[in-house]
């Protein structure tokens, strides 16, 4: 690995033990029979055949979902597919408002990329898929004459306004009319746009909670009809509430979550793959609130090799022991600081193990014990590259731990605080 | 000349609270992490009793001493929460409920417990939040377990011992429903409504003559639900030829107690909201 990315990846465990996004498979652990099963079943199984599906993530707040949807997200992206990756939050995209989840699905959109690099701006949205299909549409046309037949010749998908939009944008990139593709874009990504724009690319409809499932089929639809196997659609419950607040927020929450799933058994979600990662499935379909019955028993089986069709992915059950699993992902941060500082951390494996164990045995109720063993490791190497041959005891690994704890607790509460402002 | 004495009997009579207030909390700190929060109350009452002393050395003392004795209690709580988790496992040691999740919600088998560190309370529910059993628990690990292992132990105890006995009672009750309501046998009748009647075919005959409290013998719906729960473990769905349906909830009878009862599915506590019974043929 490159020693700038592994810099950047031992950055950001050390600073917030969330996931970077790029370049995990360095530090992944226990998520491959799962993976595999994805992969065989569905990104190279069914979804080959223009069929969908649903799958609920489950897993304790840092216990590694961010982790899984990013991994699901590369091998997607080995076979062709493109992504998006939506982190739901309560502010700016609630699952009850589908219009939002839309925006951030366009803004998020990503086509088939190398992830072992680090990921640049222009990476990312709707627009980079466009420009990536003109670009591919170039590389293999040469006479442009041709594009009013390739244009006439593609599937309109479910909305005529957002297949309008597309091959308005697409055509103004072709001729390189910048003003025509921006304002294109600037509707697909759910803004409001001109009259005039409106009439020029024949769009009669707007992005809101009426329209906004028609549109996301939509953009499933025309993604699978550019050349791309398909869409992964990654959605994220990244915070320890869930996006949802009151009783009727919920509702229309489960009602959009229950359409969705309904949804994945037709055939108008050519090749697209939903995950809904959630801190607590009880926060969601049971609790104190009213709870949406069919929708549970939809999501209640279990996803495994044994039951590769089962709904629900659970990361508590890694069939890896908490311990063990610390201790393989010790000493793939060891591999990876190692390359990130171009330096050899000698003596550090009875220290890694004692800090798994501290973690698993002392706060396996707390803060997830695998994202504070991350943390309080990273620092712990820190340490050991200033202070060759530093060896922990029992003491100091609490103590590093619970320093950790205190830490993530507090930019958490200022990250909350800093959104209720 | 007599107001001057009066100052000083109000003076002496809050120098004599704050004195007993401190003597009490001298007790508490023989044990500073597990009272911290204790402590903490105990805080706010000196801290109120001195408003009222005049501007001078003693009061600034007493001040003096809160402000330090803060920073104690605010470190001593950081130490209580690090220990709560490993002590609430400790003490549910060997009683068969599993403890999932992350403070402040666990679920412990078939309750959950809700935990409040700022106040250092906790609430304890049957089920996944669906039934409150008891707030305002004082956060001492212990004692929560303690708690927790006797509402199991007490539910355990008290289940039906024979599915096929219970199945005849609901039927028995759901008759009588449709006897009264005058409905056809096999149409759906609220499960709540259903445990109104249980409630009733089981008080004695010394009830039915007079009916006073001391004679009335309960069955609230948390012993109702677990006994629908043991009732669909044990397999047992007929009576008589008849067979048991229950009907799950749509999504806005779950949001009343009336019209819903939550069923555990399993002892993690993972369960159903379910509205209607009834029996059908076959």
């Amino acid at each position: 690995m490159d020693r700038e990315l592994a810099r950047a990846i031992i950055n950001k465990l050390g600073s917030t033990g969330t996931p970077p996004e790029f370049g995990i498979e360095a530090f992944t652990v226990g998520l491959d029979r799962l993976l595999q099963v994805v992969e065989d079943e569905y990104l190279n199984g069914i979804l080959k055949y223009n069929l969908s599906s649903f799958k609920l993530v489950t897993g304790n707040y840092g216990g590694g979902k961010t982790h899984f949807l990013y991994a699901v997200r590369n091998r997607a992206f080995k076979h062709n597919y493109c992504v998006a990756y939506v982190s739901l939050s309560p502010t700016e995209c609630p699952f009850d408002k589908l219009e939002l989840v839309y925006k951030m699905v366009a803004l998020n959109l990503t086509a088939p990329q190398d992830t072992s690099r680090l990921a640049t701006l222009t990476d990312k949205g709707i627009d980079a898929v466009i420009r990536q299909w003109a670009a591919n549409w170039r590389s293999k046309e040469d006479n442009p004459e041709r594009l009013q037949d390739y244009l006439l010749q593609l599937p309109v998908p479910d909305s005529t306004s957002f297949f309008n939009a597309v091959k308005g944008a697409f055509s103004a990139l072709l001729a390189e009319d910048i003003d025509g593709f921006t304002e294109a874009v600037q509707w697909l990504k759910g803004e409001e746009i001109s009259r005039e724009a409106r009439a020029r690319f024949k769009i009669s409809e707007r992005i809101d909670k009426s329209t906004a499932f028609r549109m996301l089929r939509s953009l499933i639809q025309w993604v699978h009809t550019i050349g791309f196997r398909g869409v992964v659609l990654l959605f994220d419950e990244a915070e320890r509430g869930v996006s949802i607040s009151s009783s009727r927020d919920r509702r229309r929450a489960l009602d959009n979550l229950r359409q969705l799933v309904d949804e994945c058994g037709n055939s108008r979600l050519p090749g697209a793959m939903f995950f809904y990662a959630v801190p607590d499935e009880n926060l969601l379909l049971e609790g104190s609130g009213p709870v949406y019955e069919a929708l549970k028993q939809r999501l209640r089986s279990g996803f495994s090799e044994a039951n590769p069709v089962g709904v629900r992915i659970n990361l508590e059950e890694l069939g890896i022991e908490p311990v063990p699993f610390l201790e393989e992902l010790g000493k793939r941060l060891v591999d990876l600081f190692e390359t990130a500082y171009g330096t050899k951390i000698n003596g550090v494996e009875r220290s890694l193990k004692l800090l798994a164990e501290t973690a698993v045995k002392g706060f396996v109720l707390d803060v997830s014990y695998r994202r504070l063993f991350v943390v309080a490791a990273v620092e712990f190497l820190h340490q050991a590259r200033a202070n060759p041959g530093m060896v922990l005891t029992e003491r100091d690994a609490e103590k590093l731990l619970r320093v950790t704890t205190q830490r993530l607790d507090r930019s958490e509460q200022e990250k909350v605080e800093r959104e209720e402002f | 000349m007599e107001g001057l004495i009066g100052v000083l009997k109000d003076t002496a009579l809050r120098s004599q609270k704050v004195a007993k207030l401190l003597a009490g909390y001298s007790r508490l700190v023989s044990e500073p992490i597990r009272n911290a929060y204790e402590r903490e109350r105990m805080v706010v009452e000196v801290e109120k009793a001195i408003e009222g002393f005049a501007p001078g050395e003693v009061r600034d003392k007493v001040r003096q001493w809160l402000d330090e004795e803060k920073r104690q209690i605010e470190a001593a709580k950081e130490e209580f929460k690090f220990e709560f988790g490993r002590q609430l496992l400790a003490g549910l040691e060997g009683s068969g409920l599993t403890v999932k999740g992350q403070l402040p919600f666990l679920r412990c088998g078939l309750f959950s417990v809700r935990v409040d560190f700022a106040t250092g309370r906790a609430t304890v529910f049957w089920g996944p939040e669906i039934e409150r059993l008891k707030s305002g628990v004082k956060l001492e690990p212990l004692a929560l377990a303690k708690i927790l292992r006797s509402y199991d132990e007490s539910l355990k105890k008290r289940a039906i011992k024979d599915p096929a006995e219970f199945v005849e009672r609901l039927f028995t009750a759901y008759r009588r429903i449709c006897l009264a309501r005058n409905i056809v046998e096999g149409e759906r009748v609220f499960l709540v409504d259903l445990l109104s009647e249980m409630v009733f075919l089981m008080q004695s005959e010394g009830f039915r003559v007079n009916p006073v409290r001391e004679r009335f013998v309960e069955y609230p719906r948390i012993r109702f639900s677990y006994d629908l729960y043991i009732l669909k473990r044990s397999g047992v769905r007929t009576v008589g030829g008849k067979g048991l349906r229950l009907s799950v909830a749509n999504f806005d009878a779950t949001g009343e107690k009336a019209k819903s009862l939550w069923v555990p599915d399993n002892e993690e506590g993972e369960g159903t909201y379910y509205s209607y019974i009834s029996f059908v043929n076959g």
